[in-house]
């Protein structure tokens, strides 16, 4: 007897299933994972709430000191020490943004591009968006925000 | 004669099962992740957990009832004592009660935390809080 192996277009053929395995293996999951997050849903959205608290924070500590005047636009290690927040928190999905109209002058610590991000609507339903707190009065600006997500994690 | 052992069919079936096997235990993992809410308690309680320490001034001390996480770890096997773990290196609060696998959530707040520790408060045996201390940050 022929083994079935020597047959041509073999090859061909168990490559082409060993795909379509794959992609039942892929609809299967994504039914699975689909239908999980569907019942249970998909977590606590925070972001506007980070972005809240750090807000009151960052005007707590811009009401004690102006940070145009305090150096801090020059030296942000300055902010961070005198308004307590952590660099390493803040570095890799927060923006902290203050503005003084008048001169255009800038503070920024975090990711700029949130400026931009923070005015999508989209953001409201996309949790990859930040949602951001932002305020105007006086002569300046603030705008602060966050995309913060929960991550899973082994434990 | 006929071959024996591994041919080529054979070992093609070997991959497939154990691809299907594979699938279906991180299939399960995911869905047992699930089972009684554990990873959303773990979510919520993460979240919560650090946003008290960003509202926290230095010198507060914490204490947060935690019944509802320590009731999940039980039926999930995991001890009480570690389902929440706070590190102040990269500033994180994990919770955890399934084993293995946990929920991350960072805070902004540059303080220390310390001592963290969950207790069963006395005379109830089912209720049980999380008890940290804030401190100005070492530098």
């Amino acid at each position: 007897m022929k083994f079935l192996g020597d047959r041509k277009g073999y090859t061909l053929g168990s490559s082409i299933l060993f795909f379509v395995f794959f992609m039942m293996m892929a609809i299967v999951a994504a039914g699975l994972v689909g239908g999980v997050l569907a019942y249970f849903g998909n977590g606590f959205d925070f972001r506007q709430r980070d972005a809240g608290t750090l807000f009151s924070q960052v005007k707590h500590c811009f009401d004690r000191q102006d940070f145009f005047s305090a150096g801090f636009v020059e030296n942000p290690e300055l902010f961070y020490k005198e308004c307590r927040l952590s660099e390493k928190a803040l570095q890799n999905n927060y923006i902290v943004y203050a503005r003084k109209i008048s001169d255009n002058k800038e503070f920024l610590v975090g990711i700029r591009d949130y400026i931009v991000r923070c005015d999508f609507t989209a953001g409201l339903k996309n949790k990859y968006l930040p949602l951001c707190a932002k305020y105007e009065f006086g002569d300046y600006e603030i705008i602060v925000g966050s995309n913060q997500n929960s991550r899973k994690v082994s434990a | 004669m006929e071959k024996r052992g591994l041919g080529p069919l054979s070992w093609e079936t070997l991959l497939y099962t154990v691809f299907t096997i594979a699938f279906f235990l991180i299939m399960f993992y995911f869905v047992t992740g699930y089972r009684g809410g554990s990873v959303l308690w773990e979510d919520l309680y993460a979240k919560e957990i650090a946003n008290l320490i960003n509202h926290a001034e230095p010198g507060t001390e914490v204490k947060l009832d935690v019944s509802r996480l320590s009731s999940l770890a039980v039926k999930n096997g995991k001890d009480v004592r570690y389902i929440v773990s706070i590190n102040n290196v990269d500033n994180s609060v994990t919770v955890s009660v399934r084993n293995g696998a946990g929920t991350r959530y960072s805070f902004f707040n540059d303080v220390d935390i310390i001592e963290p520790r969950v207790e069963a408060v006395s005379g109830g045996a089912v209720v049980n809080r999380l008890i940290f201390n804030v401190k100005e940050r070492a530098t």
